[in-house]
């Protein structure tokens, strides 16, 4: 049985749990360096899944009909998830 | 397995995760139909929000009555809790309120199911000894169901608003509380005039 480890981007301090930023990017191909502080987007600060769900209703052309068939959900309750991204999204903007 | 059966058993206390709008509203419809003809047999009608009992008199429980009453009552319920709904979101469809409603219902069945194993003692035997219906096996049992039948339906209603309306805690506990006062109330009045 194999098991795969989902290596996910880190958002919050695990010690202060404060925003995290990006400070450092690297080039793979030739290794150049770039520092900064740089803010992470905001569509990152979701979870996995909120991105995931994200992904998809905008590929199915922003259409909670089907979001729900793909996702063998009701219509209200996909349109609750979305409510909830929005939520957080706006918070976001506010902080 | 063990996920099929958790997935089982939250479709049980939630099922408008899955279902809700015009599937709802229709098996909703049809199951309240199907309830109100083992009730016609069980000699039990649905002539509220939230209640089930048998009829004094079985040769009072006309079709129109059974098929009727359960109607009325539920489309109180759903305009009280429409109108309720409305003073804090904008952002749900009737149809889905609807159809979760309807759907919250089919618990009832069960209640009707058990009714038709009840052969209830004449008035004059229940007016002389009123605890001769707790000694009837029947009686109790359909008691039993009733009760966990009634909590269900509550819990299913809790859900069906939760879902269709995006309301939680406080408001969702007025609207409901109130949706079911007012609509029995609402429901009683109308039954009446009919």
């Amino acid at each position: 049985m194999e098991i795969f480890f989902i290596v996910m981007l880190p958002v919050y301090c695990p010690s202060c749990h404060a925003q995290l930023h990006v400070r450092k990017m690297q080039c793979e191909q030739c290794g150049t360096e770039v520092s900064g502080n740089y803010e992470l987007p905001e569509l990152a600060l979701l979870s996995p899944d909120e991105q995931l769900f994200v992904l998809q209703f905008v590929k199915n052309s922003g259409s909670l009909k089907e979001m729900a068939a793909l996702r063998r959900l009701s219509y209200p309750t996909v349109r609750n998830m979305l409510n909830e991204i929005i939520l957080k999204l706006n918070a976001y903007e506010t902080k | 397995m063990l996920m099929k059966r958790n997935d089982f058993a939250r479709l049980l206390l939630n099922p408008f995760s899955r279902l809700a709008g015009w599937p709802a509203l229709l098996s909703g419809l049809c199951v309240m139909v199907l309830t109100a003809v083992v009730g016609y047999y069980a000699g039990a009608l649905s002539d509220g929000v939230l209640d089930v009992h048998f009829v004094d008199d079985p040769a009072d429980l006309t079709w129109r009555k059974a098929l009727l009453f359960p109607l009325v009552s539920q489309a109180c319920l759903v305009f009280v809790c429409a109108l309720l709904s409305l003073i804090f979101t904008r952002n749900f469809r009737l149809l889905d309120l609807a159809g979760t409603l309807t759907f919250a219902r089919v618990p009832f069945l069960l209640s009707m199911l058990a009714g038709l194993a009840v052969s209830l003692p004449s008035m004059a035997d229940i007016a002389a000894d009123p605890f001769v219906l707790f000694r009837n096996f029947g009686f109790v049992l359909f008691l039993i169901v009733n009760v966990i039948v009634v909590i269900w339906v509550v819990v299913w209603m809790v859900y069906a608003v939760r879902v269709s309306c995006d309301l939680k805690s406080g408001k969702l506990a007025m609207v409901l509380i109130l949706s079911i006062v007012v609509g029995e109330v609402l429901a009683k009045y109308l039954l009446l005039k009919i």
